[in-house]
């Protein structure tokens, strides 16, 4: 996303894109949000209803930028040809590493929105289009790594496990936003060995076993 | 090529090791309460004990740790051997043992050295890695009817070198009883070339000029290396077809004239390196050499690349004179300038040491003093594994507040020691004079 000028957006109908930029400029140098709509839009040049065709509010305005990384993340991810023969640990490496990619280019942004994050049991309104579009992508390759046997099915389980890599999810962002190596290389260790845990977590494995035996002793305790 | 088995288990991370470290601690702590203990009771009891229940402990940790911390305590070890040779052979093997890369990480790793895809850049490339490498990983990849080897690095090694080194600080100091001092001046050394080795773009740097130096030393061949596919973390070179050195030692496909050829190949090799180059491929490792279907000898991996300052090429190579030891003030000089002794040593520790280091060079130097070599000669290496074996059972040695040796040597003791096992795993004859026309 480009940065447009004052004077760029003057005169010319403001796109979506346009405020956005405008709004992402605004916030980052002055370090908080402007006072008010009407303030913003006098201050860049745009009329006020501009905005509100586009966005309902600041909010809606940051809502939108936060889905966007998402949704640009999985558009180029589905480009790469190679990309649906992978298993599901694959696409899931592949999602975080090309998020991480994404962020980068919003750094500032993404840190200036995540320090505005004081409760951290809650998901903050400008993270819910965000979240949501994730869950969106994150159940659909979960039901197929179901689908071939890579995921256990568990009972009333594996149907919360996109809660799961939501809370994974906000781990590796908090992780890079604190990453002070180079090129955050750190972030990519991290993404890489925390998947391969969450996997050996919902893979069948040790905890099916534990599960299989317990419901055993139960079924014998009782009869 | 076996396909390596991707990361299952939960990886080791910086706080393990670090309880790691903290558990062997608590355990020589507990040693010389042990100790103490003992001796409140009977007063005689000498500290023999004491250290052989130290070893122990500080081997059963140190071996269940990988990575560049075991690498310190094996470079720390040979040094002042300290460590039995069982454990020093165990030590010699230990390589980094990181869980192989996904492939999606494998992708991010070289997109963001090389800003492409990997399969934007090549014809092909294996989804798989075919071989582990020292820090890396190893895939095949072909382009323009070439096939490669790209090695790709783990993410994070550099990282992970420089907070080994630290934790390993305090049980080091205890361990091989060296002052801060000292310890930060042979560590200096080794944290240098761990950190080299994490540098692809030096490595590839080296890998060229060396593999350009040594081209027409008979029997050797080094795979092309292509910068324009080589970034920081990632070095492309020839696929080389060929076994493994490894291969041949145990084999029995192989005549008596194939193995000295090879180990002649390789005797060259350093040799050239030492005396013309005066930097050198460090590690003789089994691993980083390649016996090609025509019989030559594939030099593989330059990572490890040791430049010998000139003072210091003068000072240990005097060692290889055969008149050194019959020469006493000649001697005398040369071991305080090597720091085997010190100007300000009592008289018995300089007649102790000189002793001892006396022995060292005659045995070492053996190989020089015939014009040929018969490595295969096991009574040779028993009696160096024999004397190896009681320096660290003298506790003059173990107990000397200093360190005997310069760190320059660290590198060159090293390679000599991988060397000489190479040629006596290959049972090699070698023409040991070839070293001489090197000399300039």
């Amino acid at each position: 996303m480009e940065k447009t000028t004052k004077s760029k957006s003057k005169g010319t109908t403001a796109s979506a894109d346009n405020i956005t930029a405008a709004y992402r400029d605004c916030l980052l140098s002055e370090g908080k949000q402007p006072a008010s709509v009407f303030k913003f839009c006098k201050d860049q040049g745009f009329k006020e209803s501009e905005f509100y065709q586009c966005f309902a509010s600041f909010e809606a305005l940051e809502k939108a930028i936060w889905k966007n990384f998402v949704e640009t993340t999985r558009a180029k991810m589905l480009a790469d040809a190679s990309y649906s023969s992978f298993t599901t640990r694959e696409k899931i490496l592949t999602f975080y590493f090309m998020l991480a990619e994404t962020l980068k280019t919003d750094r500032s942004f993404v840190l200036i929105q995540l320090k505005s994050w004081n409760k951290p049991g809650m998901v903050p309104p400008f993270l819910k289009g965000f979240k949501s579009s994730f869950d969106d992508w994150i159940n659909s390759v979960l039901n197929e790594g179901k689908a071939t046997g890579e995921i256990a099915k568990r009972p009333f389980l594996d149907d919360r496990y996109d809660v799961l890599f939501w809370l994974h999810l906000m781990f590796i962002l908090q992780f890079w936003a604190h990453d002070q190596s180079s090129n955050f290389e750190q972030t990519d260790a991290a993404i890489e060995k925390s998947v391969n845990l969450a996997f050996d977590l919902i893979g069948k494995g040790v905890l099916d076993n534990a599960l299989d035996f317990g419901k055993f002793l139960y079924q014998n305790s009782k009869s | 090529m076996s396909k390596l088995k991707e990361q299952k288990s939960i990886p080791v991370g910086k706080v393990q090791r670090a309880t790691k470290f903290i558990s062997t601690g608590a355990k020589i702590g507990g040693n010389y309460l042990k100790h103490y203990s003992k001796k409140l009771v009977n007063p005689e009891l000498s500290k023999d004990e004491l250290h052989q229940d130290n070893a122990s402990d500080i081997y059963n940790s140190l071996s269940e740790l990988k990575g560049s911390a075991l690498k310190v305590a094996q470079m720390l070890s040979m040094d002042k051997n300290l460590l039995p040779t069982a454990y020093q052979t165990q030590f010699a093997m230990a390589q980094y043992s990181a869980p192989p890369l996904s492939y999606p990480l494998v992708v991010r790793t070289f997109e963001k050295a090389l800003r492409k895809n990997p399969n934007e850049l090549f014809d092909t490339f294996s989804h798989s890695a075919t071989n582990a490498a020292s820090i890396g990983q190893v895939h095949q990849a072909t382009a323009k009817g070439k096939v490669l080897a790209v090695k790709i690095q783990y993410p994070g090694v550099a990282e992970s070198v420089k907070s080994d080194l630290a934790m390993v600080k305090p049980i080091a100091l205890r361990m091989f009883k060296l002052n801060p001092a000292e310890y930060d001046e042979f560590i200096g050394e080794v944290e240098t070339r761990l950190l080299e080795e994490t540098d692809y773009r030096l490595e590839l740097k080296r890998s060229i000029e060396l593999s350009q130096q040594c081209q027409h030393i008979q029997g050797l061949t080094f795979p092309t290396y292509y910068p324009e596919y080589s970034g920081d973390r990632v070095l492309t070179m020839d696929w080389m077809e060929g076994k493994p050195l490894g291969a041949m030692f145990k084999s029995n496909a192989w005549t008596q004239s194939d193995r000295n050829r090879i180990g002649q190949a390789l005797w060259d090799f350093y040799h050239f390196q030492i005396h013309r180059l005066r930097s050198l491929h460090a590690d003789p490792h089994p691993g980083n050499f390649i016996i090609t279907p025509e019989g030559k000898l594939g030099v593989i991996d330059f990572g490890c690349v040791k430049e010998i300052p000139t003072h210091f090429y003068k000072q240990y190579f005097q060692l290889l004179d055969s008149e050194i030891l019959t020469d006493t003030e000649r001697m005398n000089r040369v071991f305080q300038e090597l720091r085997f002794i010190y100007p300000d040593d009592s008289a018995r520790e300089k007649k102790f040491f000189t002793e001892v280091f006396m022995q060292l060079v005659d045995l070492l130097g053996r190989p020089f003093r015939s014009p040929r070599f018969d490595f295969s000669e096991k009574s040779y290496f028993e009696a160096l594994y024999r004397f190896g074996e009681e320096i660290g059972q003298m506790p003059a040695f173990r107990e000397s507040k200093r360190a005997r040796g310069v760190k320059d040597a660290l590198y060159i003791n090293r390679t000599y020691y991988g060397l000489y096992n190479l040629l006596h795993e290959l049972k090699s004859d070698v023409d040991t004079t070839s070293c001489v026309d090197f000399k300039p």
